[in-house]
């Protein structure tokens, strides 16, 4: 008893913050045919405003939430604006190859501007709110849990109500299944683009603030979301928001599960056992369609 | 030549990368008036069109509506001014459900907020649709489809409407029914209409006046009847006899 509750708690909240880092790269894989490398910077760079707006300045965690969302989708915007927009419509080129590329060596500059600025060392990021509500025998609930993960759960929610109710959210996934057409509709896929980078690694900073205050903020903290945040896209099938986000949740309880069951050295091996075995029935991933648009 | 004319376009040549498709071209559409673009397949009529509405940058001449040049502007900003295309083979949104489609049609923002008294228009015109607006346009049949292109081109009211072979693809009866919507926009007069059409029946039906194209260059304009009569034009440009 105690074993699955404590395995669901992990799973929701791993899941949420999963949740968030593969919906931006999902969102972004749908609708720009990138798969956007400097992800998982944008996890990191949210780590490290969460650390300096409540540690360094001492200020309200709600505040850092709000800063890292700030930041991120600025410099989302700028990454697009470099390293995507002038490859798009370029003739002869791989457009998914080479991006897949720039977007690295942004990841690449970040992390590097990050250590000269900050150092190696990993910062410690205090918690959003304390306590915790105990549950059953030696399973509780940290209230820091609870927060996140409705968090998360408000972002891709609104996010999905964005898309599929607002003019700009309908446009957007349009831009993602017909181009030309969207632009024969008047929708400004100039602007569309860096909004959508803009929006995809916003979500990605406030889940570098969670993962700052479970973990710590350090250059390299944005590497392991993005291999996680890989895998629940490709796992999901590529573009799939749906996908994503069931993909995300199955990912945490599988870590989960294994973490419990075998040990936590033995989690990530499993999880990526239990992927490849997924991957080979179903190549297109849980919710993708095979090569075609989607979202 | 009408005397006010909308669309105006002059010596245009265009086409794609090294490879120029359209030569010269000069065609006039008038205020309210139904020009109808004929010519064998693969000579350019469509890659005309889409240098019009801005899909693709023009290597030579001018287009002028309204008397504004428009040339060099995107096909996203020439929807404000009011030119609406409706592509070849239709380019729904697949994964957008019908009535998401319609909408996408008032995106721009003056058309947005009467979003709702259009779709219903839509609705009244195309009563099908209304039983389909949940219903994803990837399972629509083609005639279906068809209909939601053309819904779309409506959601506002469009100063200039370009349609691309809309019969292309479909069974017969449909295309009367296709043809009785393009007609009954075309008889409004507030609508200019510039129309590609392969087929000589329907374009009877329709068009004011008639301009072929031939190898990249308009080598002909003239009213339906007299293009009708020409026999060695109606054979070598249109592929059949009249009957």
């Amino acid at each position: 008893m105690s074993d699955i509750l404590s395995i669901l708690v992990s799973t929701v909240v791993l899941g949420s913050i999963y949740g968030l880092v593969a919906l931006g790269m999902t969102l972004i894989y749908g609708i720009l045919r990138v798969l956007d490398m400097s992800q998982g910077s944008m996890v990191m760079v949210g780590g490290f405003v969460g650390w300096a707006v409540m540690t360094s300045a001492g200020l309200s965690p709600w505040l850092a939430i709000v800063a890292a969302f700030a930041a991120t989708f600025a410099l989302g915007v700028l990454t697009q604006v470099v390293s995507v927009q002038p490859l798009i419509g370029r003739r002869g080129t791989d457009f998914e190859m080479i991006t897949f590329i720039t977007t690295f060596a942004v990841a690449m500059v970040l992390s590097n501007l990050a250590l000269q600025f900050f150092g190696p060392r990993q910062k410690n990021v205090p918690e959003l709110v304390g306590g915790s509500i105990h549950l059953y025998e030696s399973v509780s609930l940290p209230y820091q849990s609870i927060v996140m993960t409705a968090i998360a759960l408000a972002l891709m929610l609104g996010f999905a109500l964005f898309l599929n109710r607002s003019r700009y959210g309908i446009a957007i996934r349009a831009v993602a299944q017909d181009l030309d057409a969207a632009r024969l509709m008047g929708v400004p896929i100039k602007r569309v683009f860096p909004l959508v980078m803009g929006f995809a690694s916003a979500i990605a900073g406030v889940a570098g603030v969670f993962l700052a205050t479970q973990y710590f903020a350090s250059p390299t903290a944005g590497d392991q979301p993005l291999l996680i945040a890989l895998i629940v896209v490709i796992f999901g099938g590529l573009g799939s928001l749906q996908g994503a986000i069931v993909a995300a949740y199955a990912i945490g309880l599988i870590q989960a599960a294994a973490s419990v069951y075998v040990s936590t050295t033995w989690a990530l091996p499993i999880l990526y056992g239990v992927i490849v075995l997924v991957l080979i029935i179903r190549p297109q991933g849980i919710a993708g369609r095979s090569l075609e648009a989607r979202l | 030549m009408p005397a006010d004319a909308l669309l105006e376009v002059r010596g245009v040549s265009c086409g794609y990368g090294e490879t120029t498709i359209v030569r010269n071209a000069e065609l006039t559409v008038g205020a309210g008036e139904t020009l109808c673009l004929v010519g064998p397949n693969g000579h350019g009529k469509s890659t005309l069109l889409r240098a019009i509405t801005g899909l693709l940058p023009l290597s030579a001449g001018e287009v002028r509506f309204g008397g504004e040049r428009i040339d060099g502007r995107a096909a996203e900003q020439l929807t404000e001014l009011g030119i609406v295309h409706i592509p070849q083979g239709d380019h729904l949104f697949p994964d957008l459900t019908v009535e998401e489609n319609l909408l996408m049609g008032a995106f721009p923002k003056g058309a947005w907020k009467d979003r709702g008294t259009a779709l219903d228009e839509v609705f009244a015109r195309f009563p099908k649709l209304k039983d389909r607006r949940r219903q994803r346009a990837r399972t629509l049949s083609g005639g279906e489809r068809r209909m939601v292109a053309i819904g779309r081109g409506l959601m506002r009211q469009p100063r200039l409407l370009v349609i691309d072979e809309p019969s292309l693809g479909l069974a017969p009866v449909i295309v009367e029914s296709v043809y009785e919507i393009i007609a009954g926009v075309a008889a409004q007069r507030t609508t200019s209409i510039l129309l590609v059409e392969e087929n000589f029946t329907h374009v009877e039906e329709v068009a004011d006046r008639v301009s072929v194209l031939e190898m990249g260059r308009i080598v002909r304009t003239g009213l339906p009847a007299e293009l009708a009569d020409d026999a060695a034009v109606t054979q070598s440009y249109l592929g059949a006899l009249p009957s």
